[in-house]
């Protein structure tokens, strides 16, 4: 059988140990983390890894440089499903990956107890497969439930 | 050793501020700090604003107690290793971040006994950064989420 193509991308710190909690879902799959780390923080043997620089929605330079490294890995790896544990730059990995197709997965950050990210908002309006990590976040018109990375 | 991390993206000047006072006024409290891009310098201990992946688990591992801003990178390190943590969030009225989920952190995880979280920025955080003794039940948390949530996002992940 074929291997999924999986992309995960992820702000660095706290985002991204969540999205490291994840790691076993995705078992014989092949992976590749954007990150904006200049380390990688994941086991190197598993992925590939590709730094991206940092952005956020009040930085339009840095948000666009971000969407153009990101749209040059999402449009030539054409991952079947792409995942991210926020922040902006997994906005950003959706509006490319929605263009080609890939099947979206947002994990809102655990951080969100109160009301869902402003990219969660976003991300929860482009797929389906959009989880918050607190059961009374849950809505009718998402996000869904499934658990929570602790 | 007490190992300040306030993440690297944002600086906190109040707390770093408040415990650079408490090391001038005691002398016997050692503290190491990442302490971001903030206006304020500290005088009385030692720090640097950025730590690299190494360096920061160098001084995690080395230290008695961190002490943090509400992150969820730093308390879910917390966690697994079972460090004992001191917890300050981030406000929104002094800038600190966009809005105030780091107190919605702080009181979804208040009932952690490694947890522990300063009333005020003075006498009761310096009493808990000169006391050495912290009493807390120790936590079972495996390095990834639990196997019912990984399951269930493995079958999402992998069906049509």
């Amino acid at each position: 059988m074929k291997k999924i193509k999986l992309l995960a991308v992820t702000s660095k710190g706290g985002h991204s140990v969540q999205l490291s909690r994840l790691f076993p879902a995705f078992n014989g799959m092949d992976i590749t983390v954007l990150s904006t780390s200049n380390e990688n923080p994941f086991p190197k043997e598993a992925i590939t890894y590709k730094y991206i620089d940092d952005c956020n929605k009040d930085q339009i330079i840095n948000t666009m440089k971000c969407f153009f490294q990101i749209c040059k890995i999402v449009f030539k790896e054409k991952p079947a499903v792409i995942i991210s544990t926020g922040a902006a730059p997994g906005v950003l990995a959706f509006i490319a990956g929605k263009i080609i197709g890939s099947k979206l997965v947002w994990i809102d950050s655990i951080a969100n107890a109160n009301s869902l990210s402003l990219s969660g908002k976003i991300a929860n309006k482009m797929t389906s497969y959009c989880y918050t990590q607190w059961p009374d976040l849950v809505r009718d018109k998402g996000p869904k439930y499934i658990g929570s990375v602790i | 050793m007490i190992f300040l991390t306030v993440g690297t993206q944002l600086g906190f000047d109040r707390l770093v501020q408040a415990i650079d006072k408490i090391c001038k006024e005691c002398p016997d409290v050692l503290v190491f700090g990442q302490i971001g891009p903030g206006k304020y310098t500290p005088k009385y201990f030692k720090y640097k604003r950025s730590l690299s992946l190494a360096e920061y688990s160098n001084y995690f591992d080395e230290a008695n107690i961190v002490i943090s801003h509400a992150g969820m990178g730093t308390i879910i390190n917390c966690l697994v290793n079972n460090k004992p943590l001191i917890l300050v969030p981030r406000l929104a009225e002094y800038n600190e971040h966009r809005n105030d989920h780091q107190l919605a952190t702080i009181k979804k995880f208040s009932n952690v006994s490694m947890f522990f979280i300063p009333s005020d920025l003075e006498g009761d955080l310096k009493q808990y950064l000169t006391s050495h003794k912290f009493n807390y039940e120790l936590n079972d948390v495996s390095p990834y989420a639990p196997v019912e949530m990984l399951d269930k996002l493995q079958d999402i992940l992998t069906n049509d």
